[in-house]
């Protein structure tokens, strides 16, 4: 009965919270503009597009976003267009912005799922060696690197790392065009292709769980010290169960839960999260796209882009809600 | 002088509704120490706080002189504040910890405008803080909570709500958090209130013995609910509600020759559920017959100063 | 009082916090002691060494050994016949007819080459034009002045004071015979060559000005003493940029900058937080559901995507001509920052008010502000602290962030551009400029770990509800 509640509120909750964004960008992307007296139409239609006129284009974008019509009925219109991925079309690409995001996306996930995977697991691993040998020489280490990572600017360690192993010691491949390019100027095929890619992303991969393993270490920790000093770990002790059982077994399972939603966040934000490391490794994915976006002031791919990012924040948030039971029980009772 | 009529206080948590003041009547008189007792979850505490009107109840009123005092504006509510006090379980919640204890005591005395200058408020404070024991004052005055102990901290928790010359105090279990060794004192502190100064205090405990050595009247509280009140003698010489039997078995006597009748008072490990519309406490009861699980008793009078809700009288 | 500084100052990282904090803080403040360069990012202040130039104490080490510093001399002349001192900077040279006269003027360089190889003088000719000077170095054939222009000899007026400013930045074949004499593909790359034909090595090199008289009569020329001067390749405390601008003058000026907008946006950032957060929690009902949500949304939208997004579409409408960029950053940052303070000011109300002492305070007759003022803000300042602490690396981070990615301020140094900067030259044709790459990415990660155990201290000594483990 409160899990069934819990669930309709938790919907409830992501619906309005996308309900929020798609307003939030309709005042970034049409408000905004129309205030300071620059026609939002003009923003959104490239010189020329498959041959088209600049007069056409704009009529064809009036009539799907109403950039003609007042604020409060181009909203709706806005609104229709957004929740169907109509997004326009790149000023700088010249091509629909959604066939650009789709095209995408798999390079930044297959950039983004092995380093959440392989930093969780270095979390966890170092959290169990902190967690048994707490306030010692290495505990106080690991945890201190761990804090490191938060600070560290992961755009200036990127570039030191690239030049390193990229340029100076030429152990991974540094472009992309190069490495899924075969000797003779083809484009790989094949495992070939995914191999080469693989290499390619290796570097970037194994940077990404460097800088973004402390956070879930530093959880994970102080979570499992915690337990640690509990009472339900004490009797577990009284009743003589084997330390390492204990911390394997009891601690791992309880302390996890918060390293768990931690994971789910950053696959919320997993588009947005990469921008400086697609930016220092030059790997087309979604957030490099945006940074494009930006630099070259492409209204409709900017705000695709960020549509589309925040939109699968909300999704993944919601999934995370509704798996979020089965791991703890608590939340039930909340 | 204050009083309570069919006090309910409801708490709801997710789709459980907890009855913490079910329909409770309670008074102090003047120069009367009302004991109250009863188990963890009996609502005595919600008591002391809706007499004070620091929980709103559902209905019900508290009269305070004839005065609700749920009603009370402006001036009144700020002289009903002054007059009623109230002095909690745990010293070491009750008060801000950041402040000294001088600024703890002084606290009511700025927030009443008592008095009129700086040397005044130090006067005031400082007698206070003899009144209950606290010397050398000035020393005291001048340290932080975290450097009292427990009884200390207590007695400048009294000293807080004695500043203010109240005519009422609420002593929600003032002495539980406390050593054994130095209750007695605390406890003496309100005994010489009473007689010294003449102020009302409603005594809420969960340890009956300890009314037996201040109480002038105990109220026993049970889920909610009064199930028995009289006078400390009559009560504690003749319990008649079988949980009121039980409270006082169950306290430790040094002589255990007088212990053996007691001794027979049982509570049955709680079999079943409550039903909802019986006695409250027949799961519990070893003397349960079927009329108790059907309907509720009401309060009645056994004696002029002895009432007992239970169908057993 | 007293208890609360010692138990700060017993902490190991509180003491490495307050050390890094007030390092930074003193360079910020010094800056316009500490560097006369106070934005290395002009032309005008461009070019104060060679670019990439080391810092000049990395000469310890062999393999920067021979980089020569920045140089400048005034030259005096070798002693010679026809040779005399009129004062203290010139001389008076008096050629035969037909004859001639080599001044020569010991250059003892002990480095590798220089960028670059000034050399300025004033000469006045006699006022025939039967004469011809021409300048030596290392025994080439530098520059030619001649009252008869032909390239690539430069004109020289007669019996006038000339100033003659020979720099092999701006030689060509057309004012320098050495350029003329090289290999017509070799021409262009002459400025770049030059300094290695002319002081290759250390060892004692002559600058020599030849003057000829070419008429009949003896003839009277004056020389100033020349002032030498190169740009070196070791340079000040932290050397310089792509553009021979001083580092340490950037990294002084950035950390000016970033403290400045950390602070400022931080303040703001608390501001908004304790606002909302407390409006929420001690208000409660209503007030708290909706400002509850309003912080959730401001927190699951993705930060930085947001931060760039507005970012260009205020560029785009223009505001930012009206609105200075810096300040529009730091607005945009702290709007985007306030929902986690906000989230815990929240949360931290909600347990102080439901604590007995603020009942208690209740039961005494104070009304609802005095308890906020009295009871709740003042438990709440170790958090805030904390807060403020924890939000300097984070606004640091985000601007950097920015301006690491060219979206944020160009114009003038912060730790962010330089980074931004930095990282973008390094390739492998430009080497590892470690001086340039390193400080800026240090400061941030020094200055953020310091505001982190800061505020941590805070925290720890401030909140004492906290202390206890409640």
């Amino acid at each position: 009965m409160s899990l069934l509640r819990y669930l309709t509120k938790r919907i409830a909750e992501r619906i309005a919270l996308l309900f929020g964004i798609i307003i939030f960008n309709f005042i970034i992307f049409q408000v905004l503009p129309t205030i300071y007296g620059v026609n939002p139409a003009e923003l959104y239609v490239p010189l020329t597009y498959k041959g088209l006129p600049r007069s056409e284009l704009v009529q064809a974008l009036d009539n799907q976003f109403g950039l003609n019509l007042p604020l409060d009925e181009r909203f709706f219109v806005y609104m229709k267009s957004l929740l169907t991925f109509h997004l326009g079309i790149s000023m700088s690409y010249q091509q629909p912005v959604i066939s650009l995001i789709e095209a995408r996306f798999p390079v930044t996930a297959l950039l983004v799922i092995p380093s959440l995977i392989l930093s969780t697991i270095l979390a966890i691993v170092l959290g169990l060696y902190s967690i048994s040998r707490q306030g010692k020489v290495g505990d106080v280490a690991v945890s201190f690197t761990s804090i490191m990572t938060y600070f560290i600017p992961a755009f200036w360690l990127g570039e030191i790392v690239l030049y390193f192993f990229g340029f100076y010691l030429r152990i991974f491949p540094t472009n992309l065009a190069e490495a899924i390019t075969s000797s003779n100027g083809h484009t790989l095929v094949g495992v070939a292709y995914w191999v080469d890619l693989l290499k390619f992303l290796t570097l970037p991969i194994l940077f990404i769980t460097v800088i973004s393993y402390g956070v879930r270490n530093i959880l994970f920790r102080n979570n499992g010290v915690e337990l640690m000093g509990s009472n339900f770990v004490n009797y577990l002790r009284a009743r003589g169960i084997d330390d390492r059982k204990i911390l394997y077994k009891h601690i791992t399972r309880n302390a996890v839960i918060p390293v768990v939603t931690r994971v789910g966040i950053d696959i919320a934000f997993l588009f947005a999260g990469v921008v400086f490391i697609e930016d220092i490794f030059n790997i087309p994915g979604l957030g490099r796209l945006l940074v494009r976006g930006a630099e070259n002031l492409d209204v409709p791919l900017l705000g695709g882009d960020f549509y589309i990012i925040s939109l699968f924040a909300v999704i993944i948030l919601l999934a995370l809600d509704l798996i979020y039971p089965l791991i703890d029980p608590r939340v039930k009772y909340e | 002088m204050i009083e309570g009529k069919d006090l309910r206080v409801y708490f709801k948590s997710r789709d459980i509704v907890v009855k913490a003041l079910d329909g409770v009547n309670v008074s102090v008189k003047d120069r009367e120490i009302v004991g109250i007792v009863g188990e963890s979850g009996s609502g005595k505490t919600t008591l002391g706080r809706t007499i004070l009107n620091l929980q709103k109840p559902l209905s019900g009123e508290v009269l305070w002189n004839g005065k609700n005092v749920f009603k009370l504006k402006g001036k009144e509510e700020k002289e009903f504040r002054r007059q009623n006090q109230i002095i909690y379980q745990n010293p070491y919640e009750a008060v801000d910890i950041r402040l000294k204890v001088y600024d703890i005591v002084a606290e009511g005395l700025r927030v009443h405008n008592i008095p009129k200058d700086k040397e005044e408020e130090s006067k005031i404070v400082m007698e206070t803080l003899r009144d209950v024991g606290l010397t050398p004052e000035d020393e005291y005055a001048k340290s932080l909570p975290n450097q009292l102990s427990g009884g200390q901290l207590q007695r400048v928790a009294i000293a807080r709500a004695l500043v203010l010359n109240p005519s009422f105090i609420v002593a929600d279990e003032p002495v539980s958090m406390l050593d054994m060794s130095i209750r007695a004192g605390v406890l003496d502190i309100f005994k010489r209130l009473r007689d010294e100064r003449g102020i009302s205090i409603m005594m809420i405990t969960h340890d009956i013995s300890t009314l037996g050595y201040v109480a002038d009247r105990i109220y026993v509280m049970y889920q909610g609910k009064v199930i028995e009140h009289g006078s400390t003698d009559a009560v504690l010489d003749k319990p008649l509600h079988p949980y009121t039997q039980a409270l006082i078995s169950a306290v430790p006597i040094p002589d255990p020759s007088g212990r053996t009748s007691l001794f027979s008072i049982k509570v049955k490990e709680e079999m079943e559920p409550y039903n909802g519309k019986g006695c409250r406490y027949y799961p519990r009861c070893p003397f349960a017959m079927a009329s108790c699980r059907e309907k509720e008793p009401n309060l009645s009078g056994v004696s002029s100063d002895h009432y007992v809700a239970c169908f057993l009288y | 009082m007293n208890k609360v500084i010692r138990d700060l100052l017993s902490r190991k990282t509180f003491i490495f916090s307050i050390v890094v904090i007030l390092f930074f803080a003193a360079i910020a403040l010094l800056a316009p002691v500490l560097t006369s360069y106070n934005n290395p990012y002009q032309v005008s202040q461009q070019f104060v060494a060679a670019p990439y130039a080391v810092p000049a104490w990395a000469t310890i080490f062999p393999q920067y050994h021979d980089l020569p510093p920045d140089v400048r001399l005034t030259l005096t002349p070798v002693s010679a016949s026809g040779v005399t001192p009129v004062n203290s900077s010139f001389v008076k040279i008096t050629v035969p007819a037909g004859g001639e006269v080599n001044v020569s003027y010991p250059i003892r360089w002990n480095w590798s080459s220089p960028y670059n190889v000034i050399l300025s003088f004033i000469l006045v000719p006699p006022a025939t034009s039967d004469f011809n000077v021409n300048l030596y170095m290392n025994n080439i054939n530098i520059m030619e002045l001649s009252p008869v222009p032909i390239p690539p000899a430069v004109s020289v007026t007669l019996g006038k004071p000339n100033s003659i400013t020979f720099s092999s930045q701006t030689i060509n074949p057309s004012n320098s015979p050495y350029v003329n004499s090289l290999p017509f593909q070799d021409q262009p790359l002459a400025s770049l060559e030059f300094p290695k034909a002319v002081l290759p090595r250390p060892g004692m090199y002559y600058l020599v000005i030849s003057l000829q008289n070419t008429g009949n009569s003896p003839e009277t020329f004056l020389l100033s003493n020349p002032h030498y001067t190169s740009l070196g390749y070791a340079y000040g405390r932290l050397g310089t940029d792509d553009n021979g601008g001083s580092v340490f003058s950037e990294f002084v000026y950035g950390a000016r900058f970033d403290l400045y907008l950390a602070l400022v946006a931080s303040v703001l950032i608390i501001g908004i937080g304790l606002i909302i957060g407390l409006l929420a929690g001690y208000v409660g009902g209503f007030t708290d559901l909706t400002l509850n949500a309003l912080t959730d949304f401001f927190l699951l939208i993705p930060g930085l995507p947001l931060l760039i997004v507005l970012i260009s579409i205020f560029d785009l409408t223009g505001v930012i001509v009206n609105v200075n960029k810096a300040v529009l950053i730091l607005l945009i940052i702290s709007f985007l920052s306030w929902p986690g303070t906000a989230k815990i000011i929240r949360g931290q109300t909600l347990s102080l008010r439901s604590r007995t002492f603020v009942e208690a305070s209740r039961a005494l007759g104070e009304g609802k502000l005095r308890i906020l003022f009295r009871h709740i803000v003042p438990n709440l300042m170790g958090i805030l602290f904390a807060q403020l602490a924890y939000d300097v690396p984070g606004v640091i981070l985000a601007e950097s962030g920015l301006d690491f990615l060219g979206l944020g301020i160009i114009g003038f140094p912060t730790w962010g551009n330089m980074l931004g900067f930095a990282t973008n030259d390094l390739s492998f044709a430009n080497g590892f400029a470690w001086w340039w790459v390193l400080p800026p990415g240090i400061g941030i990660i020094l200055l953020s770990t310091a505001f982190y155990y800061f505020g941590t201290a805070m925290l720890d000594v401030l909140s004492p509800y906290k202390l206890r483990g409640e």
